[in-house]
């Protein structure tokens, strides 16, 4: 082996060696966070429909069966949610990472009220159904079919994230005068220790009916 | 059905069952002007996030006996008329499942709501305490069905146990608090890049006393 070819092996081994720390050094670091929603997608004032944007008729009450965001790619089945013994909504099975859940002894999806609905940003294999919920915009479309066979489409107004110890109950869960939905999931910053440390929460109000 | 007394034959007895229930079961007309106006004026007034039901309390007080249509009212902060002694008819009626003719889920919290969380604190003020009281005892309709405990021992309904003193109805819980959404899957440590890199360091490592090595073992020929 000459020189050049020898001196080309170091080199390659010594990129090798350089590439194999940093992946070490990465992956044994905690991943970045589901995405926050920024400032901007925040209500200005209040928690009413954007001015501007279209508000139908709320429906008949009806059980939802899937909810589809294209925005961020959610295309997921939807379950009853009931409250835990402390009043909180319970969660999706965890094991499911594809499913949303809908408070079922609530306003469902649609009608008129506050219409409530949670998924996961992520279970202990990776990713869930709402791991992107802090990225969608205003003005995105929430799609979810009913089971009377009507999709109700909602536009988002809003997209903001709270501390766990300072969670808005009447701004998430009060009544509204048309039909609105909430779909939550958590965010905010995360610890081994606890968790994660907050809930993002998407506002949208019934748009249009399909 | 009739009353005990009038179950009683014997005059003497009859006496004493009138007596007895004198004694455990006050006149018509005293209650009615007393304990159940200000039972109702306590539900609707004591305490504003009582909810929605008290509220409605007070709304079907404030409406025509029986009538449970009256949470339109509330939704559009019309306590009707503040006489007290109708309520009572309104209020067993409400407590009467089989008298609730909603659809499973509730048709919208708005009604709930807002009598409740948001306007709770008026409905139990616009109830002053004294002012649906049944000043004019004449005056007032027949709430049906005999209603108010003890409003009239001769009618057909018997006294409403103590027990079961008209309450407000238990409102479709909302939930409270964060929602527990995560486990931190995507927050822990990615193993897939850990072992890749581990790998590759190894390689390198590897390759590198390969390298080494064979240098050593062609160093003397050059």
């Amino acid at each position: 082996m000459d020189r050049t070819a020898l001196r080309a092996r170091v080199w390659l081994v010594g990129i090798a060696a350089l590439c194999g720390v940093w992946l070490v050094h990465n992956g044994a670091a905690p991943r970045t966070a589901a995405p926050q929603p920024s400032t901007a997608e925040a209500f200005a004032a209040g928690s009413e429909p954007r001015p501007g944007t279209r508000v139908a008729e709320p429906l008949r009450p009806s059980a939802p069966v899937r909810i589809r965001i294209p925005g961020i790619g959610v295309d997921a089945p939807m379950t009853g949610l009931g409250l835990g013994a402390d009043g909180s909504l319970d969660a999706p099975p965890a094991e499911k990472p594809n499913l949303a859940g809908w408070y079922e002894d609530g306003t469902p999806p649609g009608a008129k009220g506050t219409a409530i609905v949670a998924g996961h940003v992520d279970n202990a294999e990776g990713p869930a159904v709402f791991y992107s919920l802090g990225s969608l915009k205003k003005g995105a479309e929430v799609e979810i079919d009913r089971g009377d066979r009507t999709t109700a489409v909602f536009t988002v107004d809003a997209v903001e994230v709270y501390e766990n110890d300072d969670f808005p109950d009447k701004r998430v869960y009060g009544a509204t005068a048309h039909a609105s939905l909430r779909l939550i999931t958590c965010g905010g910053g995360f610890t081994r220790e606890t968790g994660y440390q907050g809930n993002v929460v998407a506002y949208a109000h019934l748009a249009e009916v399909r | 059905m009739r009353s005990p007394a009038r179950l009683v034959t014997g005059t003497a007895a009859a006496a004493l069952t009138a007596a007895a229930l004198g004694l455990a079961i006050p006149s018509a007309h005293a209650d009615s002007l007393g304990r159940p106006e200000l039972t109702a004026t306590a539900e609707c007034g004591a305490d504003g996030t009582a909810g929605g039901d008290a509220a409605a309390f007070c709304d079907s007080a404030g409406t025509a006996a029986g009538d449970l249509g009256t949470a339109d009212e509330l939704e559009t902060g019309d306590p009707g008329p503040a006489d007290g002694t109708q309520s009572l008819g309104g209020l067993d009626l409400a407590e009467d499942p089989a008298a609730v003719t909603e659809p499973a889920w509730p048709d919208s919290e708005a009604p709930e709501d807002e009598a409740g969380a948001d306007t709770g604190d008026e409905a139990g003020t616009l109830r002053q305490p004294g002012t649906g009281t049944g000043t004019d005892p004449g005056a007032r309709p027949e709430p049906p069905g005999g209603t108010a405990p003890g409003t009239d021992p001769g009618s057909a309904k018997p006294p409403v146990p103590p027990g079961h003193r008209p309450t407000a109805s238990p409102s479709p819980s909302r939930p409270s608090g964060h929602v527990g959404t995560g486990v931190g899957g995507s927050a822990a440590p990615d193993t897939a890049q850990l072992a890749a890199g581990a790998g590759l360091v190894a390689a390198a490592a590897l390759s590198g006393a390969l390298l080494l090595r064979r240098r050593r073992t062609d160093g003397p020929r050059h």
